[in-house]
This record gives structure tokens, sequence and C-alpha cells, in this order.
């Protein structure tokens, strides 16, 4: 498996997320840890709960173009929720929904899913999804795949991903990366140097709010006008 | 290069955007005040007086900020000299190609330091010199005598100043441009730098360099004898913000 290109362009640009070594390469030897227990296994995605982020790596590049490509055939829900940007439930998919997504993940091969929790000192940090090409593929492996991650085993869920949604929020990572560290700069600037940068926060928050904009867009313009000045 | 004994002080006006790097210039020249007469401190501000000799500080600096140097001077024909860690041969290629007229090394002590000031003054171009300090890759170790904002926490020269980056918003790549060095040497600094501060994420580390001495606040100090920025002569050391 390898990282797709936005995980690749995230854990580049905005990391590095690890004190010990570099997170694309640990990530890469996760994965072929894992499908040294399951073969079949198609793709991986880690979310991080501190991060906010997910970072997904794919068994090949065409497997995720396919599913891609489903998601834009005729419209359907996974359409409809990029385009009016809704965050899709459980509950607003129809059996119609449901039906598509799976044929959707199984265009691109995913049969089965795992998903595991990873909690530390008690408190979830993050979580992993494994992807398959047959069903039952993760079946008698949770103990020896959660090991690979340090994750909780009791909490494994099968099946909750087969349309490998993940892979979507992987491909935000970037952008939502930008837009975070673009607000916590811009909180900086507008402190100018005193110590409460969650009021200036809110501040920004606020302001973007009430002008209709995004926090990320009205953050993207303060740089911009600091960078204008500090270059007069 | 020895210091000459000439007949009046190079005029010197000390240029950075972070006041603590400026402040530490300062306190290393004003030893050599018979030699080196430092008129004016900005961060964040363009040089008013009349100086020999604009120092312009590259720490913090991206690339794009070495076309703005002629900018730095509003009135005179003040030489720049640029002072730096970084002896990448690009980067010296792209500071003189904009006019500098020196390229100091910060691992210099500060009498190899006022010498290269007066050379530059009495019409020289020096480059350098690469001192022991150096390494393969051309950054300079330090001296001991340069301040950095970050220096209490125990980040190097390289680490404050990626933090330096990442407060004023650049991605690794940016980081990487400005610095003229490789994404993975950036990233290498980064993960140090956050393992001295204690953060995990880069969100931690923009707050923690906003609250320890990486905010940038335009400040202009002007010595005595110079003239303010409404005209006024100074009989006394006068700041402006």
């Amino acid at each position: 498996m390898e990282p797709i290109p936005e995980t690749t362009e995230a854990i580049e640009e905005f990391g590095p997320f690890s004190y010990d070594g570099d997170l694309l390469e640990q990530l890469t030897e996760k994965a072929d840890a894992v499908e040294s227990v399951v073969p079949d296994c198609v793709g991986l995605s880690l979310a991080s709960c501190d991060e906010g982020v997910t970072f997904t790596l794919v068994a090949s590049r065409p497997r995720a173009a396919m599913l891609d490509a489903v998601q834009y055939l005729d419209g359907g829900p996974c359409v409809e929720a990029v385009e009016t940007e809704q965050v899709l439930s459980l509950d607003s998919l129809d059996e119609g929904g449901w039906q598509y997504f799976a044929q959707a993940g199984a265009a691109v091969g995913v049969a089965s899913s795992l998903t595991l929790p990873i909690v530390v000192d008690g408190t979830v940090t993050g979580s992993v999804n494994l992807y398959a090409a047959s069903p039952d593929a993760f079946s008698g492996h949770h103990e020896e795949l959660a090991r690979i991650f340090d994750a909780w085993a009791p909490g494994a869920v099968t099946n909750a991903d087969l349309s490998f949604s993940t892979l979507d929020l992987a491909r935000r990572a970037p952008q939502q990366l930008r837009d975070d560290y673009n607000i916590q700069v811009a909180a900086g600037i507008l402190a100018g140097g005193r110590s409460d940068l969650e009021g200036a926060v809110q501040r920004l928050h606020d302001a973007a709010t009430r002008a209709g904009i995004t926090a990320a867009q009205l953050a993207a313009t303060i740089i911009g006008l600091k960078q204008t000045s500090s270059g007069e | 290069m020895s210091v000459s004994s000439a007949a009046s002080p190079v005029r010197v006006a000390i240029v950075n955007d972070y006041e603590v790097v400026v402040a530490g210039v300062a306190r290393m020249l004003a030893e050599h005040a018979a030699h080196v007469e430092v008129v004016e401190l900005d961060n964040g501000l363009p040089v008013l007086n009349q100086v020999d000799v604009v120092l312009w500080d590259t720490f913090g600096k991206v690339a794009e900020d070495v076309t703005c140097l002629r900018d730095l001077v509003r009135a005179g024909n003040a030489k720049i000299v640029v002072y730096t860690w970084n002896h990448h041969p690009d980067a010296v290629d792209a500071a003189l190609s904009q006019g500098a007229a020196g390229y100091l090394s910060k691992g210099l002590t500060a009498h190899e330091l006022v010498a290269a000031l007066q050379a530059i003054h009495d019409g020289e171009t020096v480059i350098g010199p690469r001192t022991s300090d150096s390494t393969a890759s051309g950054e300079v170790v330090g001296n001991g005598l340069a301040d950095w904002p970050g220096r209490e926490a125990g980040l190097t020269p390289r680490e404050a100043e990626m933090l330096a980056f990442i407060a004023q918003g650049l991605s690794n790549q940016e980081i990487a441009d400005a610095s003229f060095l490789s994404i993975n040497t950036v990233k290498t600094y980064i993960r140090a730098a956050y393992s001295r501060i204690g953060v995990t994420r880069r969100s931690q580390a923009v707050a923690w360099a906003m609250r320890n001495g990486f905010a940038l606040e335009a400040h202009r100090e002007i010595a005595h004898r110079s003239v303010d920025v409404a005209g006024r002569v100074r009989p006394e050391h006068g700041t402006d913000t």
C-alpha cells in the first residue's frame, strides 16, 4: 500500500506528526505489517483526534481513482453531500443510499472493513480503519492487527465503512491543515505578542461570522495583509 | 583582515524583524564604539537615518525578502550587508545579485565583524569569510555572541528560525525554499524544536512561538544626534514604535 497524494502532501507540508522519525515511513511500515496478516487488505486509514485529520494508504492508486469516479456517476448521496457541504450521517441515508455506497465500495473491491480505536490513558486519540477485498478478511485477526497500531482490540467494529468514506476525509486533509494553521497564525498576528491567543481566535471567528465568510478565509486575508505590510 | 583606526566610526543600522536579534547584534558591537557606531535599530521598519552600512540580519527572512534589500534604505547610499548563519552558495549569489556589498557570517568574532564592516565601508565586497564553525553544508554553528528568540528554551539558531517561519505561516516546502535546506532537513529541525518546547503539532508551535518572543512587532530605536521620524533631533536615545 502507498499513501494517497493528499496524505503525502499533508505530511510533507505540515508535518512532522511524530517525534521519532517520518510518519510516512511509519505508516508504510505498518501497512506492510497489516498486509502480512491480511494479504487481501486494500486500504488503511489513520484518523487523529489531535490533528483532526485522516491519513490514508491504498493498495494501488487506480483503486482510489475508481472509487472516486463511481461517486460521480449519476450523482448519488456522496456527490450530494460534497456539493452541499454536508456531512452524511447514518440516519440520512435510505436503503438506496446505503446500497449505492456498498456498490461503490464493492466497485473497488472493498468487501469488508475493520475499525479499531486507539486509546491512550483511557482517552480515544484516534482510530484505524482497514479495508479488504474479500468478506470477513479480518475475522480472527483483530488482536494481531490492533497490536500493529497500539489499538484497542475489544473496541473493534466490523463492516462499518464499506464505502471507504475515510478516503474522502483524507483527501481534505491538506486544506484542513492549512486552514487550521492559518487561523492560528492570524490569531497570533491579531494578538500581537500578547498572551491571549484563545481570545484572538474567538475574535477572528466572530468577525468572520458577521462578515459571512469562513474563519479560514479571514485568516488567509489577515496573513496576506501582514506579509504585504512587512514588504513595504 | 584587521580593524583600522579610521578617522570616524562606521555608522551602522541593524535590521531584522525580531527585537532580540537586533539587540544582540547591537550589544556585540557596543564594545567597538570607537570604530562602529550603531545609529539605528530597526525591527520591522525601514531605516530612516543616514548611515554608512545597513547590517541586515537574515534570521526568519524568506527568500523573497532578499529582493527588498534596497527598499530598506529610504535615503542615502548605505551599503547593505547580509549577516547570517547560512552560507549556501545560492543564498550568497541571491544577496549579491540584489546589490549586497557584503555577506558576513555570524561565526565571526566581534573584532572580525568590525574589520569586515570597515572594509566594506572602504569599498571592498566581503563574503564570509567562512570560519571553522561552518558545517559542510555552509551552515554556521555560531560564535556564542548572537542572540535569537527561543534561545532560553534551548533552541538552536536553526531550530529557532524554523519556529519563526512556522509562526509566519510557511509550509515546510516554503521553509525549505527560504532557508536553502532540503524538506527532510527542515522536518528534522522542526521535530527537534517541537521536542525542546514540548509541542506535537503546528498550531501548538505557533501558540508557543507567539508567547515566547517570536511575535513580530515593529520597533525602531535611534541613537543620539539622529533625526527621528518627526524630524526632531533627539539629545538622548529615543524609541519609535
